[in-house]
C-alpha cells in the first residue's frame, strides 16, 4: 500500500491524523517539523506528503518550496494543510508548489477523497 | 417741461425768477403803448376834424359863387399837412367840386361818393366825410383822407424801446436772481453734496451744517439726526462683528482640536477593530485545532465502536461529535465576520452546476428539517444550468437560509424555490427560502442583518446560535454583486431571497478582492477577468473541455491547469453548448464519440452560431476522421492518446488571438532582449523594449506594462536605480517586476530588492532555453498574481 508522509507539529493531530490513516490501509510515516519532513522525504520517498503549513523550524511553505526544487522530491504530489483559513493562505500554498490544500479541521473523508485523486493522477504517469 | 425738471434747482430758481420779472414788465409795457396808440388815434380824429372845418367855411364863398379855383386854391393849403393824402369838395348834391392829391397837386383823381359825416379807420388811412354848411343849410361835403405813417412810427419806436427795456431789465434780473436764488438752493445743495460724500464713502461722522431756521435748517437738521443714529447703529455692528470674528476663531480653533482628538480616536478605534480581527482570526486558529482532535478522536472511536460492536458508546460518541462540529460552526462564523471586517474575506469564482450543489445542501440540512417535524419542499426550474460564483459562499448561503427557516419553523412547511431571471443586466439566478415560522416584526427585520444580533435577544436562548449567518450571508451575496433580502409577516413566517448574477462579471465591480479557485492548481483564470473583453490579460483564459469521460476531463483539466489555463468542463454536448455561450471559452478542446449529441453535431451548432464561431475548436477524439473534422470548421485535430504537449502547443497558438497584455524588456544586451522576444510575443505579450534603466521609465512613462522583465547591471541607470523611481511613481507602484539577471546577488542587493520584485531569475553558465522557459513560467505566474493583487513572497533563487 502507497506510504504516506504526514508532516505536523501538534502531537495530538499528528497522532489522529497517523492512525486514521493508517486504518484506510495507508502505510504512514511521520514528521514533526519541517526540516525533519525534508529529510524523512528524501529518506522515505513517500507517495504522497500532507503538511501542515505552520510549522516550528522551517514552516510548510518553504519547507514545500524546497521539495519541489529537489530533484528527487518534486514528483512527489503535496496537500498543504492549514488551521488559518486567512486570505491568501491557498494562493501561498499554491506558490509554493503544492498539489492540493485542504483547511483543519480535517473532514476526512473529503481530504481521503484527495489523496486518493491525486495517488491517481500520480500512478497514470 | 421735462427739461425744467431735469434742470438744477439753482438755474429752476434763477428761470423762474426771469420768467416771472420778464412778464411782468412786458405786460405793463404792452398796458402803456395800447392805451398811448388809442389817445394818438383820437387826437388825429380831432385834428382832421378842425382841419375839415376850417377848409369847409373857407370854401363857402366858392361853394355859394361856384368859384371852383377858389377851392382848389383852398385845398392847396392843405400841403402843410404832411399827413393828408387826398381831398375833395364836393357840390350839395354830391358832385366832386375841387380835389386835392399830395403827390401830384394839378393830377386827377376818382374820389369816393361823399359818404355821412364822421372819420373813420381804414386798413391804412383815416377817412373823414363833413358837410358844409351856410347858416345851417347844406352847401357842399368835405372828404379828406390821412395816412398812418405818425402812428406807424410811433409803434417802432415803442418796439425798440420796449426790446431796450426788457433786455436791460431782465439782465439786472439775471444777476439778482443768480445772486438771490442762492439763499434757497445753497443749504440744498450743500445737503446733497453731503449726502452723496455719505453714501460714496459710507463715513456716517459727516454731518451737513444748518444756516438757518427755515424747512431747509429743519431738514438738515434730521438729516443729521438720521446720520447720527446711522453711525452708532455702525459702530454696534461693527463691535459685532468684530466680536463675531473672535468667536468663530474660538469656536474653529476648538473644532480643530476635537477633529484632531476625533482622528486619533478613530485611529484608535479602527486599530483595535483590526486587532480585534486579527485576534479573532488567531484565536479562531487556536480553537480550531484542538477541535480538530476533538471531532477526529470522537469520530475514530465511533468506528473503533461499531467495529468492536459497543453500540452503547455509539449515541455518546455521536453526541461528542455533533457538539464538536456544532462548536466548529460557531467558530467558523466568528472567523467569517472578522475576516470580512478586516476587508480580507475574498472570493473563490468557479463555474458549477446549480443543480447538484442544491441538492447537496438540501441532504445537508435534511436532519435539521426533519428534526422540528417540518417539511421541505423543492421547486427548481427545469434546467437550471451552470453559474459562475463562489461555490462554497452560494452553498453557506443557501445552507443558512435552509437551516434557519428549519429551526424557527415547528411542524410546518419550507420551501425552496429557485429559478433564471433574464434582466437587462444580465442572467441572475434567484433562490427563496420561505417558511411558516415564527416570522419577525418590522423591527426584528431591522436587526436581523447585524452581526451578534438574533431576531431578539431571547431568541439566542430558545434557538441557539450566534445571530452571524445572515450576516455573512448577505455579506456573501453582496460579494458577488448579488443581494440578500427578506419580508415577513410574524406569526405567518418569513421569506428569504436570494439574488446573485449567473456570471462573475458583477461581483468583480463590487468587490477590488478576488481570488480564483479550481480544482487543482491556482487560478490562471485571472487572464481571463479584469472586467471587460478589452483589458484581458494575455489570455489563458478559459478553455471549455467537452467530453463524456471524466478521466479524459480530469487529464486534460490537469495538463491544461498546470500551465496556468483556466478549464470549464462539461459532460455532454447539449451542456458544452450552453458552456461555450456563458464562459466566451478562447478555446474548445471536443470529443467526438459522446453520449446525446455526439461531437460532429456540437461541432456543427458550434460553428452555425454567430457568437461562437469565431471560437477554435480542437477535436481530441480516438475517432480518425481529420477531414470530416476539417471540413465541419475544426482548428485542430488531435487523434487520442492525448499528448500533452501536442495539446499544449496547438491551445498556445491561439493565445495570442486574445486582446493581450504589454510587456517591457529592461536590459542592455540586444541578444537577449531579442530571444525574449520571440519567445513571448507567441505567447500573447505586446513586447517593448528598452536598454537601460532611463529608456525604461521613459517607457513606462509612456504606457504602464503589465508586467517588466528587468536585467540590473546596465549601463547609465542600473536595475536597482530603476526599480527604486519605478516604485516611487504612481503608476509604477504595482506594476510586478521580474529580474532576470547574471549578477551574484550579495545580501546588500538582495535586500535591496526584497518585497519590489517578483522573482529574481538568474543568467547563468546553463543553457539558455532552460531560462528562457523560466522566464515564460514566471511572466505567467506574476500575470496571475498581478490581478490578483495579492502578496507574493518573494523566493530569491
Amino acid at each position: 500500500m502507497c506510504k504516506i508522509l504526514l508532516v505536523e507539529d501538534n502531537e495530538m493531530n499528528r497522532d489522529m491524523l497517523s492512525r486514521r490513516l493508517k486504518r484506510q490501509g495507508y502505510e504512514v510515516v511521520v514528521a514533526a517539523d519541517g526540516q525533519q519532513g525534508l529529510l524523512m522525504a528524501e529518506a522515505e520517498s513517500p507517495a504522497l506528503i500532507l503538511m501542515d503549513m505552520s510549522l516550528p523550524e522551517l514552516d510548510g511553505w518553504e519547507a514545500t518550496r524546497r521539495l519541489k526544487a529537489s530533484k528527487s522530491t518534486q514528483h512527489i504530489p503535496v496537500i498543504a494543510l492549514t488551521a488559518h483559513a486567512m486570505v491568501d493562505d491557498r494562493e501561498k500554498a499554491y506558490a509554493a508548489g503544492c498539489d492540493d490544500y485542504d483547511t483543519k479541521p480535517v473532514e476526512f473523508q473529503r481530504l481521503l477523497a484527495k489523496i486518493n485523486t491525486l495517488l491517481v493522477q500520480e500512478g497514470a504517469r | 417741461m421735462r427739461l425744467f425738471q431735469d434742470l438744477s434747482i439753482k438755474r429752476k430758481l434763477t428761470a423762474i425768477i426771469m420768467v416771472i420779472s420778464t412778464v411782468a414788465l412786458l405786460l405793463s409795457c404792452v398796458a402803456f403803448i395800447t392805451y398811448d396808440l388809442l389817445m394818438l388815434r383820437q387826437t388825429m380824429k380831432r385834428d382832421l376834424s378842425v382841419l375839415a372845418g376850417i377848409i369847409g367855411s373857407n370854401s363857402t364863398a366858392a361853394l355859394a359863387f361856384d368859384d371852383q379855383n377858389a377851392a382848389r386854391e383852398t385845398l392847396s393849403a392843405l400841403s402843410a399837412e404832411p399827413h393828408v393824402v387826398s381831398a375833395c369838395v364836393y357840390t350839395r348834391n354830391g358832385k366832386p367840386f375841387a380835389k386835392y392829391l399830395r403827390e401830384d397837386p394839378k393830377g386827377e383823381f376818382l374820389p369816393p361818393p361823399p359818404g355821412a359825416d364822421g372819420s373813420q379807420f381804414e386798413v391804412d388811412h383815416l377817412v373823414l366825410f363833413q358837410r358844409i354848411r351856410l347858416d345851417g343849410e347844406p352847401l357842399g361835403t368835405v372828404y379828406i383822407q390821412s395816412d398812418l405813417k405818425e402812428m406807424e412810427a410811433r409803434l417802432r419806436r415803442y418796439s425798440l424801446i420796449l426790446l431796450i427795456i426788457v433786455s436791460g431789465s431782465s439782465l439786472v434780473a439775471y444777476l439778482l436772481a443768480a445772486r438771490l436764488q442762492g439763499v434757497i438752493s445753497l443749504p440744498i445743495l450743500h445737503l446733497a453734496q453731503t449726502a452723496k460724500v455719505v453714501s460714496s464713502e459710507k463715513d456716517y461722522s459727516i454731518r451737513a451744517v444748518k444756516k438757518s431756521q427755515d424747512e431747509i435748517g429743519t431738514l438738515i437738521e434730521s438729516f443729521n439726526e438720521m446720520l447720527e443714529q446711522i453711525h452708532i447703529r455702525d459702530e454696534e455692528l461693527q463691535r459685532h462683528r468684530e466680536h463675531l470674528e473672535e468667536v468663530v476663531f474660538a469656536r474653529t480653533n476648538q473644532l480643530k482640536a476635537t477633529n484632531a482628538q476625533l482622528t486619533v480616536a478613530k485611529e484608535k478605534a479602527e486599530q483595535a477593530n483590526r486587532s480585534k480581527s486579527e485576534f479573532l482570526a488567531n484565536m479562531s486558529h487556536e480553537l480550531r485545532t484542538p477541535l480538530n482532535a476533538v471531532i477526529g478522536y470522537s469520530e475514530m472511536l465511533q468506528e473503533t465502536a461499531q467495529e468492536a460492536d459497543h453500540q452503547e458508546f455509539l449515541p455518546d460518541l455521536k453526541k461528542i461529535h455533533s457538539a464538536g462540529k456544532h462548536l466548529l460552526g460557531l467558530i467558523n462564523d466568528i472567523l467569517d465576520l472578522s475576516k470580512i471586517e478586516a476587508g480580507r474575506m475574498q472570493l473563490y469564482l468557479e463555474w458549477f452546476e446549480l443543480r447538484p450543489m442544491i441538492d447537496d445542501v438540501i441532504g445537508t440540512v435534511q436532519p435539521l428539517v426533519d428534526k422540528n417535524n417540518n417539511r421541505l419542499e423543492v421547486a427548481c426550474e427545469q434546467d437550471l444550468g451552470w453559474m459562475q460564483a463562489d461555490h462554497t459562499k452560494t452553498r453557506q448561503v443557501l445552507y443558512n437560509l435552509l437551516s434557519n427557516a428549519s429551526k424557527f419553523t415547528e411542524r410546518g412547511t419550507i420551501w425552496l424555490v429557485a429559478n433564471l431571471l433574464q434582466r437587462d443586466d444580465g442572467q441572475w439566478v434567484q433562490f427563496r427560502v420561505h417558511d411558516t415560522g415564527i416570522g419577525m416584526s418590522r423591527e426584528q427585520i431591522d436587526k436581523l442583518f447585524q452581526p451578534f444580533t438574533q431576531a431578539d435577544s431571547s431568541t439566542t436562548r430558545k434557538y441557539g446560535g450566534t445571530g452571524l449567518g445572515l450576516a455573512i450571508s448577505r455579506h456573501f451575496c453582496r460579494m458577488m454583486g448579488g443581494e440578500l433580502q427578506v419580508e415577513s409577516v410574524p406569526g405567518e413566517g418569513s421569506t428569504f431571497t436570494v439574488l446573485l448574477p449567473a456570471r462573475e462579471a458583477k461581483a468583480e465591480r463590487s468587490e477590488g478582492k478576488i481570488a480564483n479557485q479550481e480544482n487543482g492548481k491556482a487560478g490562471a483564470s485571472e487572464f481571463a477577468r479584469g472586467g471587460s473583453t478589452e483589458d484581458r490579460k494575455p489570455g489563458i483564459g478559459p478553455v471549455l473541455v467537452i467530453d463524456d469521460d471524466p478521466t479524459v476531463r480530469e487529464l486534460v483539466r490537469h495538463v491544461l491547469s498546470k500551465e496556468g489555463y483556466q478549464v470549464v468542463e462539461a459532460s455532454e454536448g447539449g451542456e458544452g453548448l450552453l458552456l461555450a455561450r456563458a464562459a466566451q471559452p478562447m478555446a474548445i478542446v471536443l470529443d467526438v464519440l459522446m453520449r446525446g449529441i455526439d461531437g460532429w453535431e456540437v461541432l456543427s451548432q458550434l460553428k452555425a452560431d454567430e457568437e461562437l464561431a469565431e471560437i477554435p475548436v480542437i477535436m481530441l477524439t480516438i475517432v480518425d476522421e481529420r477531414n470530416r473534422g476539417y471540413l465541419l470548421g475544426a482548428s485542430d485535430y488531435l487523434v487520442k492518446p492525448i499528448e500533452p504537449d501536442r495539446l499544449l502547443r496547438v491551445l498556445r497558438k491561439y493565445q495570442g488571438i486574445k486582446p493581450s497584455g504589454q510587456l517591457l524588456i529592461v536590459e542592455d544586451d540586444s541578444l537577449t532582449r531579442e530571444m525574449m522576444r520571440r519567445i513571448l510575443e507567441p505567447m500573447g505579450w505586446k513586447v517593448r523594449e528598452a536598454c537601460n534603466g532611463r529608456e525604461g521609465l521613459e517607457r513606462v512613462a509612456e504606457s504602464a506594462p503589465d508586467l517588466i522583465l528587468l536585467d540590473l547591471v546596465m549601463p547609465e541607470m542600473d536595475g536597482f536605480e530603476f526599480l527604486s523611481r519605478l516604485r516611487q511613481e504612481r503608476d509604477g507602484r504595482s506594476i510586478p517586476v521580474v529580474v532576470v539577471t547574471g549578477k551574484d546577488l550579495s545580501e546588500a542587493d538582495r535586500l535591496r530588492l526584497n518585497g519590489s520584485v517578483e522573482k529574481v531569475l538568474k543568467k547563468g553558465a546553463e543553457n539558455r532555453e532552460h531560462l528562457l522557459r523560466e522566464v515564460c513560467e514566471w511572466v505567467r505566474n506574476c500575470a496571475r498574481t498581478a490581478v490578483q493583487g495579492s502578496e507574493v513572497e518573494v523566493p530569491l533563487v
